[in-house]
Formats: structure tokens, C-alpha cells, sequence
């Protein structure tokens, strides 16, 4: 499951996992570029409007016919977040060639589909079709203004917006709707020839062709220019002195109780194994302090759990609560960090905390999505380690690195979403 | 050595080994090789089987909504207090549980120590402690679980569409229950359930990763050392009628758009060689007729009625079936005059054979990225188990579905007669 990786030019590289293990092909294009709030919806609104059509199949359904010949390939457009860098992906999923019963050649005929989607878009007069542009930018403003929808997950992006304001990692990476609505077929245009001219490009592939095979089906197919392009940098914030707490209000019968710490842990710096291992013991493993503690021990919540941000440095834990709880839930999360800070880590935890990591790393493998993910989240740092040398590296930490990890978290913002009035 | 019965699929290159153990519970082993694991034991006993007996009792036992998933979270503790969570991190297993309509499963995935974790779960599962203070203690962390789905909206549109669809089948109750309901939960309750729906004889094993199903067969020697008496569950269903319900529901949350499923009541077939292939028959249908290729979700998306959030799925269950349509959608009634006009239309006249065909080899595809997947494996395989079938055999089933048949099937289960939408509104979009 190790990595394959080839510059193919100047700022353009393939990276290739080749494996018998899947009856599928995965492969995607990452187009790094750093996450502003004047380009993010831009880039946003981009990937929504190329897959309304390319040359050769203009209409959305001329497009989605195309993919149901060839096996139902799975083409997807859509823009993530790594650290501070906003990642355009065009992503492709099919069978694996040898499962056509017609023997059609189903990646090369996918990542030819792949050229004309990213090179070859649908325009009239020269510009973005006005139809689709509109029609997008509507529902691109209905997804973002859904992102209520789910509370957990607002609670969490707010806090995390509230936290890291004025950084570029408090930037929506799916875009805010005035930027949105502000865009013109014009002005996309330009975006798009900007994102191609100076992204940073990163292709990934898992699957049974090699990385040989791969890198002359890129020629062919996906031959981007050579560009001065490094990845965007992410940049761990302060550690706070002190900590704040906001309170926000929506019609909603749970509380949810969002806490973002700040450390000095990240993928770049190497130092990362600790934190991925203190984790797992406060709030990442269902056997964690929080889980046992907060939930099973005091019943004052059906989910309490951590996660780490490797490449900003962050620490959020998120929890569903009653409101009359709000203070002792807090006070639960942090009597049991300091319990950690105290240095009162028990071997049996400490090694439970290495099994379970273990075994979540070695489970990566068996996800050609995942497989993708986890290098795709690594890349940007220089460093292109495998699970098995996240578990090696994690197999060295000791108890002593734990507590130092614990001792070196900042509380910066707490954030209660809580009903304003009876749902 | 025991003899397991070996069976293999050339279309999906897979197979699996079969064999009842002694103590009476079915074994499967899928061989698979990925570096974790999945071993899922499941009990067909859902949120939907709430009243029942056995051949030994006097008496029925009527259930409050939320048993069976109470049950499910109460399973993990043991008579000294400690959790099934405690005794896996010590293998770095990862574990979990759901119960759905029709049945609680228990599994882990791991990636060392598979016959450790595999008895960990045996035992757990097979030993039931309950008592009024830990059922006391679990009622707090679930009303907490229900607070969040009183908040999801998602769950509610479909749960209101349910109650739309039926008028006394238990399917449209909550799966965990309300705060009142699971209030009524007592030790000797969850004790019936197991005693009546955690016999072995009820239950399934299903393994799917590195491992030998002499392996497998060995911990269950081990573990399972009594042999499970021979009982027969009656579940009682209330009358349901053919008819919907009611045709319209609608709630109102802090969401920015409406939330709209569209659904149309199906009758189950009673053989489930039958139900296999109206399932086979239905995904074929739901791509034709709602698949993202087709004239009816490009038209839609167009005129800007519809965005991408939009899906058909056909669900049957061996005792409820329903076409589903879901969709965010600002014009939740002119959707639903939509597909009622698209599915009369393609009732009357079918689509070509040549997109026939085409929709076919989409649905062939979709269940091969399946097999990439221990867990999806091992789900689906219990699904098809309990409705009756073989997961295995699913894809030369779907091939020999023609093209007269799928129409046939369109025309039988998919009644717009029997059709009706639950909406969820935006709060601000409400009248006062």
C-alpha cells in the first residue's frame, strides 16, 4: 500500500497505489490553491457549473448517459479543505476494466471523459453558459444556507469560524453567498483559467494498473502545463492566553456544546504521532475519556468525542447536551484533561489507545477512497508516510509525550448553540 | 473438520462458506482479503416486532416503541459493570451496534486478534444482565440519542411519511422511541426479548475478511457450548390496509429549504424468491425512471425545481415495501404532481429496450463497487439472508430481469393511487 510518486512537470505530480485488493479504479485530480475568501467561492461555484456539461456532451444528461456506458463511472467535481488550502478535486470511480463484459477499456475512456470535464467545458460565445451559471449559483446559495440543517455540524464550523477569524483557515471552502451571487459567467472564466494556469496539481490513483500505466494515460489524457506552483502554506495560530465563550441561539431542542483548543501539533512539524496517540485516549476511541466519563459514567450525553486538525493544529471536541448541562459538561471535558495533565495515564489505557489507532490505520488500507484521502492529507507537508509508518512512528510515543501533549493544549473558544425558544 | 458448504458466484468472483453449528446458529464465512476484518452478529428482532410470543408462552407481550434499540445499548454491560467497549480496547477492535426496522446487529472490524474479538462478541451478545438502576442510567444517555434525532430533520420527513404510508404497521414508529415511551422499559421486559429473540436459532453470523471458516467454527465451538432450544416466535402485526393512511403530512424546522419524500405503498410479496426479484426488478425501475441520465431528473433540474439532492430507492422489508422519492425542493406539491404524472406516463409506456438495457448495466456496476467493502458486504448479505435470498446470487438474478417483467413489476408496485408526501418546511415559511 505504499506510495508511487512521479513529477510528472514542474508542479504536477501523479501518485500511485497499486493493489489487487479492489474490483475498482479510483482516481482523482487536486488542484491546490490557497483558501481566501476572494477566490474560495469562485472555485466553489466552478466545480457545480463544469459538470453541467463539456464540448462534446453539453447537457448534464448527454454527460450522465456518457457515464452509464462506460460502467456507471462515478465523475464528481467538487472543492475540500486541507489545512489552509482550498483543493479543487475532480474525482472518477469505476469497475476495474476486467469486469466490463464487453472488454471496454473503462479508465481510459473515464479519464477521457476526465480531459474533456476539466479542459474542455461547455461555453457559448466564449463564456460559461448564463443558464447554467444562474441555475447553479441557486443552488449553490441553497446548499450553503442548508449547512443549518445538520447542527452538529454547523455548531462545529462555527466555532471553528468564531475561533480563527481573520486566518484564512475561518474561510468557507464551499464558498458564502454574497461572493456567490456577485459571480458572473465572465468572472468565472477567469477564475477557472486562473485555478488551471497556477494550482499546485496533485493526481491520485488506487487500483490494479501500475504506476507506468498511469502516468501514459495522464500524458495522453491529462496534460497539464508545467507551473511554478508550491503548496499553499498553513499556518498553525498562537496558543491563546485565555479562552472565550459564545452562545448562540436557534429553534433546536438540544444544546450543542462545541470547545476548540488550539496546539502546537501538526503533520509539517513531525510531532503529530503524539497528538493522534493523546487523542485517542481524551476523546477519539469509544473506550476514551470523554466516551466512559461524560457519557457512560455521568449519562449527560449520547455523543462526546475529540479531533484533531493535523495540519492547523486544532483540538475540537463536540458534544449533544441538555441545556440545564451546559456548565457541567464543560466542567466534565476539562476535569478530565486535567486528569491527563496530572500525568494519570494508565499503561493498559495508553496501550488500548495504541491498539485502537493501530487498527484504525491498517483499516485505511482497505478503502481505495480512504487510501486517497490519507495521502491527499499528508502531501502538502513534503512527507508521504504510509499507515504502517504512522503506526511505527505512534509505537515510540510514550506516556511521558502523552501528558506533554495534554499539558500543551489551549482551551480557546467554547461554543453552545442552544434553543432561543421551545422547539 | 466440519463440513462447510461452499458457494461461489463466477459474475462477482466472490463466495462464502455455510454451515449451521451445533448450538444452532447459521455461520457464514465470506473470505475476503483486506487487512481488517468485519464480523456482524445479528438477531432478526427490530423496532417493528413488538408483539409477540413463543410456542412456550401463555401470553403475548406487547412492547413500548424503542425496545429494541434499548435493548441493543444495554446488551454492552455485564453483571460487574463493565462494557464491551472496555473488554474490545483491549484488542483495538473497532465495535459498534444498530437496530433497524427488522433486526439489532452487534460487529467489529479489526485487524489482529480476530478469534479474541470473535469471542468477545459471542459472549457478550449471549449474555444479557440487566437490572432497574442500569436501565435507570441508560434512559438518560438515550433521551439524549432521540433529543438529536428530534432535531434532525431528515429523520423526521421520513418518519412522518411512514405514519403517512401506515395506519397500524409499527414501521412507523421511531426506531429509538420517545423519552415517554422508553420510560416504561423494566429488567423483565428486556429479558422476554432475549429470551425470545436472542436465541441462536433466530440469530446469524456473518464473517467477512482474512480468516478460515474452520476458524470461525472453532470460537463458536467454544463459545456457543449449549445447544439453543427449538422455539417458534409468533409475531403479531396489526391489520394494515392496503390504502395509505393519510396523503399528506408537515412539520416545521430551523432548515433552509424544504425537505419533501414522496412515497408509494407496496404490498410484500409472500414468497421471498419473489420479493428478490421485484427488488432486482424495482432498482432497475428507480434508475429508469429517477437516475440522474434520465429524462425526468435532467427536465426537472432544468426548469430548477429539483437540485442534485434528489433520489428514488425502492425498500421492502419481508412485512412493508414502499417506493421513496426524496428531494429538497421549494415546490414540494408541483414535485409530487411531477412523478405522479412520470410514473403514470412509464406505466402506459415503458422506456426502450436499448435504456433498458443501459439501466441494467448501471445496476449490475453499483452492486460491484459493493464488494469492495467487508462491512457493505456483510450488511447486505444479512439482508438478503433475512428476506429469504442470496446475496451471491443477486447479480445473475438481476440479468436474467427482462425487460416485459420490469414493466410488469412498475405497473403492480409502483401506485400512484397509493401515493403520499411528508414536507419538511422551513420555520420562517410558517403561516401564523
Amino acid at each position: 500500500m505504499n506510495l508511487c510518486r512521479t513529477q510528472l512537470k514542474q508542479g504536477v505530480a501523479l501518485n500511485t497505489v497499486t493493489t489487487d485488493r479492489f474490483k475498482t479504479a479510483f482516481f482523482t485530480v487536486n488542484l491546490f490553491v490557497p483558501l481566501q475568501k476572494e477566490t474560495a467561492s469562485a472555485y466553489s461555484l466552478l466545480t457545480d457549473v463544469l459538470m453541467r456539461g463539456t464540448e462534446s456532451y453539453p447537457t448534464m444528461q448527454a454527460l450522465n448517459q456518457k457515464q452509464d456506458m462506460l460502467y456507471s463511472l462515478g465523475l464528481g467535481a467538487f472543492v475540500q479543505k486541507k489545512g489552509e488550502a482550498q483543493v479543487v478535486t475532480f474525482e472518477l470511480t469505476a469497475i476495474d476494466d476486467s469486469f466490463a463484459f464487453d472488454g471496454m477499456a473503462i479508465l481510459a475512456e473515464g479519464m477521457k471523459l476526465m480531459q474533456e470535464l476539466i479542459f474542455r467545458p461547455y461555453l457559448e460565445n466564449g463564456l460559461f453558459k448564463a443558464d447554467y451559471v444562474e441555475q447553479e449559483k441557486k443552488n449553490l446559495c441553497d446548499d450553503i444556507r442548508g449547512r443549518i440543517n445538520n447542527k452538529t455540524a454547523y455548531a462545529r464550523s462555527r466555532c471553528v469560524e468564531i475561533m480563527c477569524e481573520g486566518e484564512p483557515y475561518a474561510v468557507d471552502h464551499g464558498g458564502n453567498v454574497e461572493d456567490v451571487e456577485a459571480l458572473t459567467p465572465a468572472s468565472l472564466l477567469e477564475a477557472y483559467r486562473n485555478l488551471l494556469a497556477s494550482a499546485r496539481v496533485e493526481m491520485f490513483y488506487v487500483g490494479r494498473k501500475s504506476g507506468e500505466e498511469l502516468a501514459a494515460l495522464c500524458s495522453t489524457y491529462l496534460d497539464f502545463d508545467p507551473r511554478d506552483a508550491a503548496f499553499p502554506v498553513t499556518v498553525p495560530g498562537a496558543l491563546p492566553e485565555n479562552s472565550r465563550t459564545v452562545t448562540e441561539q436557534m429553534r433546536i431542542s438540544q444544546c450543542k456544546l462545541t470547545m476548540g483548543f488550539r496546539t502546537e501539533y501538526v503533520l509539517q512539524n513531525g510531532n503529530f504521532p503524539s497528538m493522534a496517540l493523546f487523542n485517542e485516549i481524551f476523546g477519539g476511541a469509544p473506550t476514551s475519556r470523554l466516551f466512559m466519563n461524560v457519557r457512560e459514567k455521568q449519562s449527560l450525553c449520547y455523543y462526546c468525542s475529540s479531533f484533531p486538525d493535523g495540519l492547523k493544529g486544532l483540538l475540537m471536541v463536540v458534544s449533544g447536551i441538555e441545556q440545564k448541562n451546559k456548565e457541567k459538561t464543560l466542567n466534565a471535558v476539562l476535569e478530565q484533561l486535567e486528569d491527563l495533565k496530572q500525568g494519570n495515564v494508565s499503561d493498559e489505557e495508553l496501550e488500548n489507545a495504541r491498539r485502537s489507532l493501530r487498527n484504525g490505520y491498517r483499516e485505511i488500507t482497505d478503502s481505495p477512497a480512504a487510501i486517497a484521502s490519507w495521502y491527499l492529507g499528508r502531501i502538502s507537508t513534503g512527507r508521504y508516510d504510509s499507515p504502517e509508518d504512522a503506526i511505527a512512528a505512534m509505537e515510540q510515543i510514550t506516556k511521558e509525550d502523552v501528558v506533554t501533549v495534554a499539558n500543551s493544549v489551549r482551551l480557546d473558544t467554547v461554543y453552545f448553540l442552544e434553543g432561543g425558544e421551545q422547539a | 473438520m466440519k463440513e462447510f458448504q461452499k458457494v461461489c458466484d463466477s459474475t462477482v468472483g466472490e463466495s462464502y462458506f455455510y454451515r449451521i453449528h451445533e448450538s444452532g446458529l447459521p455461520l457464514y464465512v465470506i473470505p475476503k482479503k483486506h487487512s481488517a476484518t468485519f464480523a456482524m452478529f445479528g438477531t432478526q428482532y427490530g423496532s417493528i416486532d413488538c408483539k409477540f410470543k413463543t410456542d412456550k408462552d401463555a401470553d403475548y407481550l406487547e412492547l413500548p416503541d424503542g425496545v429494541a434499540h434499548f435493548l441493543e445499548h444495554k446488551m454492552f454491560e455485564d453483571e460487574n459493570g463493565v462494557d464491551a467497549f472496555t473488554r474490545y480496547a483491549e484488542t483495538g477492535a473497532s465495535a459498534n451496534a444498530f437496530t433497524s426496522f427488522d433486526r439489532t446487529c452487534y460487529l467489529f472490524s479489526c485487524t489482529e486478534g480476530f478469534d479474541q474479538n470473535l469471542e468477545i462478541l459471542l459472549d457478550f451478545v449471549s449474555h444479557p444482565y440487566f437490572t432497574a438502576e442500569t436501565v435507570k442510567k441508560e434512559q438518560g444517555i438515550i433521551g439524549e440519542e432521540i433529543a438529536m434525532y428530534d432535531d434532525n430533520p431528515g429523520w423526521c420527513v421520513f418518519f412522518n411519511l411512514l405514519k403517512c404510508l401506515y395506519k397500524n404497521h409499527p414501521i412507523r414508529q421511531s426506531i429509538v422511541g420517545t423519552r415517554d415511551s422508553i420510560a416504561q422499559i423494566t429488567p423483565e421486559m428486556l429479558y422476554r426479548c432475549t429470551d425470545t429473540f436472542y436465541n441462536l436459532r433466530n440469530m446469524v453470523l456473518i464473517v467477512c475478511g482474512d480468516v478460515t471458516p474452520d476458524q470461525v467454527n472453532a470460537v463458536c465451538d467454544k463459545m456457543l457450548t449449549k445447544e439453543a432450544p427449538v422455539v417458534n416466535i409468533e409475531r403479531v402485526f396489526p391489520e394494515e390496509p392496503e390504502e395509505i393512511n393519510m396523503p399528506y403530512a408537515e412539520d416545521f424546522f430551523e432548515i433552509s429549504q424544504p425537505m419533501v419524500e414522496i412515497g408509494f405503498k407496496d404490498i410484500p410479496a409472500e414468497d421471498p424468491e419473489e420479493r428478490i426479484r421485484i427488488s432486482a426488478a424495482n432498482a432497475i425501475n428507480m434508475q429508469l425512471l429517477f437516475g440522474k441520465s434520465g429524462e425526468f431528473y435532467n427536465r426537472l433540474y432544468e426548469s430548477g425545481l429539483i437540485s442534485d439532492k434528489f433520489g428514488g430507492a425502492y425498500a421492502q422489508e419481508r412485512t412493508a415495501a414502499f417506493t421513496e422519492v426524496s428531494a429538497l425542493c421549494n415546490d414540494p406539491h408541483a414535485l409530487k404532481n411531477a412523478v405522479c404524472a412520470e410514473i403514470e406516463k412509464r406505466r402506459e409506456s415503458y422506456f426502450t429496450p436499448e435504456e433498458f438495457e443501459i439501466a441494467k448495466r448501471v445496476v449490475y456496476a453499483n452492486n460491484l463497487f459493493n464488494f469492495d467493502s467487508t462491512d457493505d458486504i456483510a450488511n447486505t448479505f444479512m439482508t438478503f439472508w433475512q428476506n429469504g435470498g442470496d446475496y451471491l446470487s443477486y447479480s445473475s438474478c438481476l440479468s436474467k430481469i427482462g425487460y416485459e417483467e420490469a414493466w410488469e413489476v412498475l405497473r403492480r408496485t409502483v401506485r400512484t393511487d397509493r401515493c403520499a408526501m411528508s414536507v419538511v418546511y422551513p420555520k420562517e415559511g410558517k403561516d401564523e
